[in-house]
Order: structure tokens, then sequence, then C-alpha cells
């Protein structure tokens, strides 16, 4: 199970680092990747060397995942600032989310959130058995139509792809 | 950061990986955030970008040997000492290179 969940963190790591380091210059990119690789490969080494039952190398991989991933996106930006004006330009463009955008997306996440839950509340106390799907489907249908048309407002005023933009290159936005 | 290399190289490590480094910061405690991969190599890059570190890829030969990938192997350069000297000693200020901000 735990060789299992370790494999599944490994992967989740190099999949976050091909995503991020897409569209970067061949010789930084491939550098970043194989530098992670190494470090992957040491800190499951370490743990096997250290031989103690308990340690959830899963859990560490992941904590070293999620709180780098703020500074994964900062280096990128400062690779991209650092490349000469032109065709790269636009992918700086995308990477400025402003405060305002993601308050916004934060304000649909709180709604969606606040939604579902009061929505499970009342088919709790009103004893329904409706199916989950239901309930879900309302806040989802809220944070979509309320998240298009914030990002829609956001893209209009500041002429940025901005949020859309962070999720097109964490979907992949050419080959890497 | 620089503390945790001089810590490493007091132990007769003068050329460190990334893990290393992340170990040695996880050890001390209060600097777990660090270890986190993107902090601990943007900081790298950093202190890279800066002069006070500088970054090569190990032989070929020794990572086969042992059946793992090739690590990135990081030495501090004579101006790291020397800012660490300025930034110990009150009577010289530290150089302003030293005050990069390495966390978020």
């Amino acid at each position: 199970m735990d060789r299992a969940l370790d494999r599944m963190a490994r992967k989740l790591t190099r999949a976050w680092v091909e995503r991020y380091t897409l569209g970067l210059p061949a010789s930084v990119r491939d550098l970043r990747r194989k530098v992670i690789e190494s470090d992957l490969f040491e800190h499951c080494a370490d743990a096997q060397r250290d031989d103690d039952p308990h340690r959830f190398v899963a859990g560490e991989l992941l904590h070293r995942l999620i709180l780098g991933i703020p500074n994964d996106l900062g280096w990128r930006l400062e690779i991209l600032r650092s490349l000469p004006n032109g065709a790269n330009q636009w992918r700086i463009s995308i990477m400025n989310i402003s405060a305002r955008t993601m308050r916004w997306i934060a304000a649909c996440a709180l709604l969606a959130g606040a939604t579902m839950i009061g929505a499970r509340l009342i088919q709790i106390l009103s004893g329904s058995e409706g199916s989950p799907a239901g309930a879900i489907a309302l806040p989802v249908a809220i944070l979509a139509i309320t998240g298009v048309l914030g990002l829609y407002a956001q893209n209009r005023d500041t002429n940025k792809c901005s949020a859309v933009g962070l999720v097109l290159m964490l979907l992949g936005d050419g080959p890497a | 950061m620089l503390e945790a290399a001089i810590r490493l190289r007091q132990r007769g490590t003068n050329e460190f990986h990334g893990y290393a480094l992340a170990k040695i910061l996880k050890n001390s405690g209060n600097h777990r955030r660090l270890t986190a991969q993107g902090t601990l190599y943007r900081a790298l890059h950093r202190l890279e970008a800066a002069g006070l570190v500088e970054s090569f890829w190990e032989d070929s030969p020794e990572a086969e040997r042992e059946g793992r990938p090739r690590r990135r192997m990081y030495r501090l350069t004579m101006q790291a000492e020397g800012a660490l000297a300025g930034a110990r000693d009150p009577e010289n200020s530290p150089p302003k290179k030293l005050n990069l901000k390495l966390e978020t």
C-alpha cells in the first residue's frame, strides 16, 4: 500500500514538473526535470536506508510538492521574464493573475462549498433520499456560471488571459 | 540555506545535492518550508544567479555504478563565504545580495 502511495506521489510530482516547465527553453526545462527526478530518487533511497516503518514517504513527497507550488510558478515566471521579448511574452501575461481574479475564484469556491453544504443539510433535515449528484449539481452550476462570468469580466477589463491562461498551462499549452 | 551548506561542509561535504541540503534543513526544524522542492530549487537558482553557489552535473560513471540518476551538485563560492563572514561580523555590513527573499 505504502509503495503504491509512494509511486503515486512520485508520479504526481513528475506530472507537475512536466506541466510547469512546459514551453520553457529546452535547456532550462530539461535541467529542472532531471534535478527533480534525481531529488525524488534520493528522497526514496534515503527512506529505504532509514528503514523506519513509520516513515510516510508519500506524505513527505506530497508535502514537498504542494508547499513548493507557489515557488515553482514564481520560478517559471522568473525564467520567462529573463527571456528576450518576443514569442514567449504571452506566456508571461497568462501567469499574471491579479489579486482581483484570485479573490473572485476564491469567492466562487466558497459560494459553491457553502451551497453544497446547505443543500446536503436540507437533504438530511428533510429526510429526502435524493441522489448525491442532485445535491452537487446546483453548486457546480453556480460555480461554473459565476466563475466564467467573473473571468470574462476580468479578461475584458485587463485584456489578459490571467487565470484562464494558468488553466491552459496546467492542461498543456503545447508540446514539451 | 547558506548556513545549511556550511554545516554540510563542516561534515566534510564540500559539494552537495539538493536533497542533502533539504535533509539538513528539515533536521534543523525551523526551515521545513524550505525543503519543498519548488522553494529549495528556486532558492538555489537565485543563489547561483547571485554568484554565491555554483552548480554542475556529477560524472556519469559514478551515477551509473550506483544505479541512480545523475545528481546536480552545488558548492559554495568564495563570494558566499565572504558574504556569510560579513553577515556574522557586525563590523561589516552584509552585502545586499544576501537579502534574497527565499520564502514566499
